[in-house]
């Protein structure tokens, strides 16, 4: 009897997947190329961003200490 | 048995991405990289590994080329490109001590310094001109601490990135609007 359920079981999910009725979440699909164009950009802005003021600070940042949480 | 050899190599990326854009891609990481020594002064310490870079950028083009295969993605998103690529520098580590320096604790997590730098700079984008406000720096700090924190020790993944990305995008989103909403 138990083996009965799961051999039904199974003959009933590759039916679904078979009729397409377990689908595939896909991620959105909505992204502009990532253009050679804006790859420079974001170089340049990285080595802008290097010698900020802002990255000074970050620069020497100390780890967090680890207190539990 | 024979090992059909052909059949182990990279050419299905070569084919999907192509030459020009696989190239491109590792001289812009090799500058990042270069920069980011040259900033923390690190010329005489620490080096690019050629043959480690080789393997982030075959181990992302992988990556990227399995999860568009699944989702049938035309063009991966913005901020997932930057969570893969700072997910294989973290886990391949292409930057390299070549003198050691005890005193410098930082030298040993120059790879994890590097990574939070791409990161921060990620989230910051073009708003190169803000200042931090001083009431918010030790919230920032914070931010900041802990992201190197889990660089440094923490289980990661390219999808933990993601979503660490994904929430600072979201709240700049929410900020911006409760701004509007004042």
């Amino acid at each position: 009897m138990k083996e009965q359920n799961s051999r039904n079981a199974a003959t009933k999910f590759v039916e679904l997947l078979r009729n397409g009725q377990i689908r595939k979440s896909i991620l959105p699909n909505t992204a502009l190329s990532y253009s050679n164009c804006q790859e420079a950009k974001d170089l340049r802005n990285y080595k802008k961003f290097l010698q900020s003021f802002a990255y000074d600070d970050l620069k020497n940042t100390e780890v967090r200490t680890y207190d539990g949480d | 048995m024979e090992t059909n050899r052909k059949s182990f190599d990279y050419s299905e990326i070569l084919n999907s991405f192509g030459e020009e854009k696989i190239e491109d891609r590792y001289a812009n990481l090799y500058e990042y990289l270069e920069s980011f020594i040259k900033r923390h002064k690190y010329e005489d310490k620490v080096t690019i590994a050629n043959s480690v870079l080789n393997q982030v950028v075959i181990d992302y083009f992988a990556d990227i080329y399995r999860l568009k295969n699944f989702h049938h993605i035309e063009a991966i998103n913005y901020i997932k490109i930057h969570a893969y690529t700072a997910y294989w520098i973290l886990r391949r580590k292409p930057l390299q001590i070549i003198q050691d320096d005890v005193n410098d604790v930082n030298l040993a997590f120059v790879n994890e310094k590097f990574v939070a730098s791409y990161l921060i700079q990620f989230t910051r984008g073009e708003n190169d001109k803000v200042i931090i406000l001083e009431e918010e720096r030790q919230a920032y700090f914070e931010f900041v601490k802990n992201l190197e924190y889990f660089l440094r020790y923490r289980l990661v993944t390219p999808q933990m990135i993601e979503t660490m990305l994904e929430a600072y995008m979201a709240g700049k989103a929410f900020q911006k609007s409760f701004d509007y909403s004042e």
